[in-house]
């Protein structure tokens, strides 16, 4: 098996969830495509789905990245999904997409288009989706659990912190990290990206 | 992520033999590609005998409002197929017989959505799913991950035989003859991969239903399809050829009245060959059944299907499924239960059961309908809808062509209780199969012909039709509303009361997104006849298309009238009259919106339409089969490296074989997978015959074939004999494309 797993995701829950308008992400993204220069990345399309109940929202895809405002948790988020392209060990690879998941959500917010999309900044959500890396098990919270959190101290004001996983073992490996860092959204990103450089 | 030779060794054990070599043969040929061994428009058919499809601007183009902009991939420009770049994202279709999957099937299929696509489900209008965005090199891993639970994308996509449609309740229904489901399932199976259905101009569609009156199966719009029916206590099929929808649709004709089953499979069989040897081949446009049909017409087609049929080698497959299927049984999970009149109905629960439950024929047990907008269902709602299965019905789901899933075999007790779970994961919307339930290709969203956002505009007609009050109307709100985002008909308008499908116009010197507008065709009778086209219309007044004509429908249809005699009576001018102040287009600078397409932010543009790949590449068989040879020498070549010397050789072997066989097939379209005899008549043929040698080399690079048959495999592996060997059968496979290659010039045709 790969050491490392190349699709990792990160998200972002919104402060004010109840204010989320998943239409108005579609122009914002679409010019997100025309200027090019506001997210990393060779930008694609947008796709909508926010019919979808539960669902995934409206995307921005990307060739390396997908990122959106999603519908399909307990609450609307912000997620950053690498696809390929990270370099690095598995700390350096899941402070790239969290750093990439907090730009987002700053971009969004500074659109005024947009932005209703803050983000809290008490919790993130990790996913890896690669059930034969890592599957939604004890075992992959054990191994790699340690490395995850590690690498999101930055964020919690330098102590490691906690992390919950989700129990259902057929789901992708999904872990929350609780945070109560003083940094703000782009100060985050931007302490997140230093240390992975 | 893990690489795909993670997942293949990963899977090895759970893979059928055959397949896994299929799709190591095909991992080989993506190799080859790379390193540009193997020609774009060969690759390009071969990926989509596979079911991976282009997507939209996977041509590096694509509109962005202000003009066109180039998508800088990496990869040196690697194509895929022609004007297809290597690293574009692309749809991969799967394939699910008469809409059928087992619970753990499509937990498998949400997995491989959430791990190498975006997280969706879509459900097509032939009983297909697709997953869009999937590189090409996570396509295969998807295809060995389905492949060990049982299903495949093979021959989804290019000039094959396509997914084969059934009626959802078929087994349930209380109009069917009897239930289709194993003649489906034995068609399938005998079908896929058959030699006779290599050699298409186009596509193949086939459809099967249990009964003429209802619309189900959608016979009349296929190329092939089958109507049950019993005759004299035996159970038979009436035929049906030559249906089609597109820019030309047809209704399929009847070709024999009524067939035996026994004669279902070798009829099947021999309409292929029939269609192989001359159906259209150069243009595209003319090469789908109907044509050739109305070509010969049914008289002649049918004489010479029956010529076929009269010489085809015998294939036990014919009928060996006959007596299983006779007593095919579904097999329900739980024991029929009536609801009982005093029982605890939640909120929402009458609506649902009014529009999405269906009595079956058998007592105490009903289909229920999970009403999926626009087709699409979450990885994690498949997850959940799957525990929902597992709890009422088992394997007893199915796909509709109305990208709709149904449960079937649902006790009736237990239909409040499923009602409470599906609704917990957001899928217990009512209005399946009402004017809610709008219907719709992926349009401009991912597909490369897509003219207009079809998907956009049915969901803006979705959330209205919603909200307005007069749906409530019995007369309308069993009305069908389809869109196709063109005119290729994925959205099969032609059969809906109210369809769409996309066009463009200029105004003032910009393109307006319009959608024609096709009223009255019957869904039912199995798509019994298509409507008519009365105008093309502006994408932003399409809403108030559709509530004039229900409107006028409703308040002015004499008693009892049909929308269809309503749209008959009323006629082309009358429903031009009625339709003509929506035709009106606000000034550029006036009002933008109308330059816009739905849930899109670009000005519109048709710049992004590409060439497509439904009809894909007219690439005869001798060069597939040569390419398949080359996927296997090469494997060869990797065993080589990797020490596997026994391995090596038998691929090297298996790879002569596969070359000369291809060959033969030019001449003999039945020559049998038996090494002997490909031997044989190879030898007989091209060698003794001196037609395969060149005026240099004669006929010494046949040689390896001839040594290493008669020799079998080696006792004591030699590493040099081997590697001898592996390259010998390479240049034996380039001996044959140069013999190709003489050939073509010697009658001026392409290869």
């Amino acid at each position: 098996m790969s050491d490392v797993p190349a699709r990792i995701t990160a998200r972002f829950f919104l402060a004010a969830p109840d204010a989320a308008d998943p239409g108005s992400l579609i122009p914002v993204f679409h010019d997100w495509i025309r200027r090019g220069d506001v997210v990393d990345g060779l930008l694609i399309d947008v796709a909508d789905y926010h019919h979808v109940p539960d669902g995934p929202g409206v995307l921005l895809i990307g060739h390396e990245w997908d990122r959106a405002v999603a519908f399909d948790g307990d609450r609307p988020a912000v997620v950053s999904v690498s696809k390929r392209g990270l370099e690095g060990d598995l700390a350096t690879r899941v402070q790239a997409v969290v750093a990439d998941a907090l730009h987002v959500a700053a971009s969004l917010a500074d659109d005024p288009a947009t932005g209703w999309a803050e983000v809290a900044l008490d919790e993130v959500e990790i996913g890896i989706p690669d059930r034969l890396f890592a599957p939604n098990t004890p075992e992959s919270l054990a191994a790699i659990g340690g490395e995850i959190a590690a690498a999101l101290a930055p964020l919690n004001d330098g102590a490691t912190p906690a992390l919950e996983q989700h129990g259902d073992t057929r789901r992708p490996f999904r872990v929350r990290v609780s945070l109560s860092g003083s940094l703000g959204v782009r100060d985050a990103a931007d302490a997140l990206r230093a240390v992975a450089a | 992520m893990s690489s795909r030779a993670d997942w293949r060794a990963h899977l090895a054990p759970s893979m059928p033999a055959e397949l896994a070599e299929e799709i190591d043969v095909f991992e080989a040929q993506m190799e080859l590609r790379q390193q540009g061994r193997i020609d774009e428009r060969v690759f390009a058919e071969t990926r989509l005998r596979r079911g991976a499809y282009g997507q939209r601007y996977d041509n590096g183009l694509r509109h962005d409002g202000d003009g066109q902009k180039q998508l800088r991939y990496p990869g040196d420009n690697l194509t895929k197929g022609p004007d297809t770049l290597w690293d574009a994202p692309g749809m991969l279709r799967i394939k699910l017989p008469y809409g059928g999957m087992t619970p753990e099937q499509f937990e498998v299929i949400a997995q491989c959505a959430e791990e190498h696509s975006d997280g969706i489900l879509h459900i097509t209008t032939r009983q297909d799913v697709q997953l869009h965005y999937v590189h090409i090199e996570d396509a295969v891993t998807v295809m060995r991950r389905i492949g060990a639970v049982g299903i495949t994308t093979r021959e989804a996509c290019g000039n094959g035989v396509r997914n084969i449609t059934g009626c959802p309740v078929a087994g349930v229904c209380s109009t069917e003859a009897f239930d289709v489901t194993p003649y489906a399932d034995a068609m399938f199976r005998f079908l896929l991969g058959h030699p006779d259905c290599q050699d298409f101009g186009r596509k193949f569609k086939i459809a099967f239903s249990g009964c003429p009156g209802e619309a189900c199966g959608l016979v009349m719009l296929h190329d092939f399809g089958a109507i049950a029916e019993v005759r004299d206590g035996v159970r038979g099929f009436s035929l049906w050829v030559g249906g089609g929808l597109g820019p030309t649709p047809r209704q399929a004709k009847r070709m024999y009245d009524w067939v035996p089953a026994a004669e279902l499979l070798p009829l099947a069989q021999a309409v292929g060959r029939v269609f192989a040897r001359l159906g259209e081949k150069k243009n595209r446009n003319r090469a789908r059944v109907k044509f050739l049909m109305e070509k010969l017409g049914v008289e002649e087609f049918r004489r010479l299907v029956d010529e076929e049929r009269a010489i085809l080698p015998h294939d036990d497959r014919w009928t060996s499924y006959l007596p299983a299927a006779e007593v095919w049984k579904d097999n329900p999970t739980k024991a029929p239960a009536p609801l009982r009149d005093d029982a605890e109905l939640p909120a929402g629960y009458a609506e649902w059961a009014r529009t999405n439950v269906q009595a079956q024929r058998q007592e105490g047990y009903s289909v229920a309908t999970i009403a999926l907008p626009l087709g699409d269902i979450t990885s994690e709602q498949s997850r959940r809808l799957v525990d929902v299965a597992r709890r009422y019905v088992g394997d007893n789901i199915r796909t509709t062509v109305e990208q709709n899933v149904v449960l079937r075999y649902v006790p009736d007790a237990d239909l409040p209780a499923l009602y409470r779970d599906l609704d917990e994961v957001g899928l217990a919307a009512p209005g399946a199969g009402t004017i809610l339930d709008v219907t719709s290709c992926p349009g401009t969203d991912t597909c490369k012909l897509g003219i207009a956002s079809s998907r956009g505009l049915a969901n803006e007609l979705r959330r209205r039709l919603a909200a307005a009050s007069y749906i409530g109307d019995a007369s309308i709100e069993g009305l069908r509303i389809k869109v196709s985002g063109c005119f290729n008909s994925c959205g099969q308008h032609h059969v809906a009361d109210i369809g769409f499908f996309g066009n463009n116009r200029k105004v003032g010197g910009f393109s307006v997104p319009h959608f024609q507008v096709v009223l009255g065709g019957r869904w039912r009778e199995n798509a019994g006849s298509y409507g008519m086209a009365v105008g093309a219309i502006p994408s932003k007044r399409i809403p108030e298309v559709v509530e004039t004509i229900t409107t006028t429908f409703a308040s002015e249809r004499a008693e009892d009238e049909t929308f269809q005699d309503w749209i008959a009576r009323l006629g082309k001018k009358e429903i031009g009259v009625l339709l003509e102040g929506l035709k009106s287009i606000p000034g550029y600078d006036e009002d933008r919106s109308f330059y816009v397409d739905w849930a899109d932010a670009r000005e519109y543009s048709v710049r992004d339409i590409a060439q497509g790949e439904c009809a894909g590449e007219v690439i005869s068989r001798t060069e597939l089969m040569l390419t398949e040879a080359e996927g296997t020498a090469f494997d060869a070549q990797v065993a080589l490296e990797d020490g596997d010397l026994l391995r090596a050789d038998e691929l090297s072997y298996r790879a002569l074989l596969q070359a000369a066989r291809a060959l033969v097939r030019s001449e003999d379209s039945d020559i049998p997978d038996d090494p002997d005899t490909i031997v044989r008549e190879f030898r007989e043929r091209f060698y003794d015959t001196e037609r395969f040698f060149d005026r240099f080399s004669g006929g010494k690079f046949a040689r390896p074939l001839f040594v290493r048959h008669a020799d079998g495999p080696p006792e004591q592996p030699d590493a040099e004999d081997i590697r001898t060997l592996a390259d010998e059968t390479a240049l034996f496979i380039d001996a044959v494309h140069q013999y190709e290659i003489r050939q073509a010039g010697a009658t001026g045709a392409t290869v």
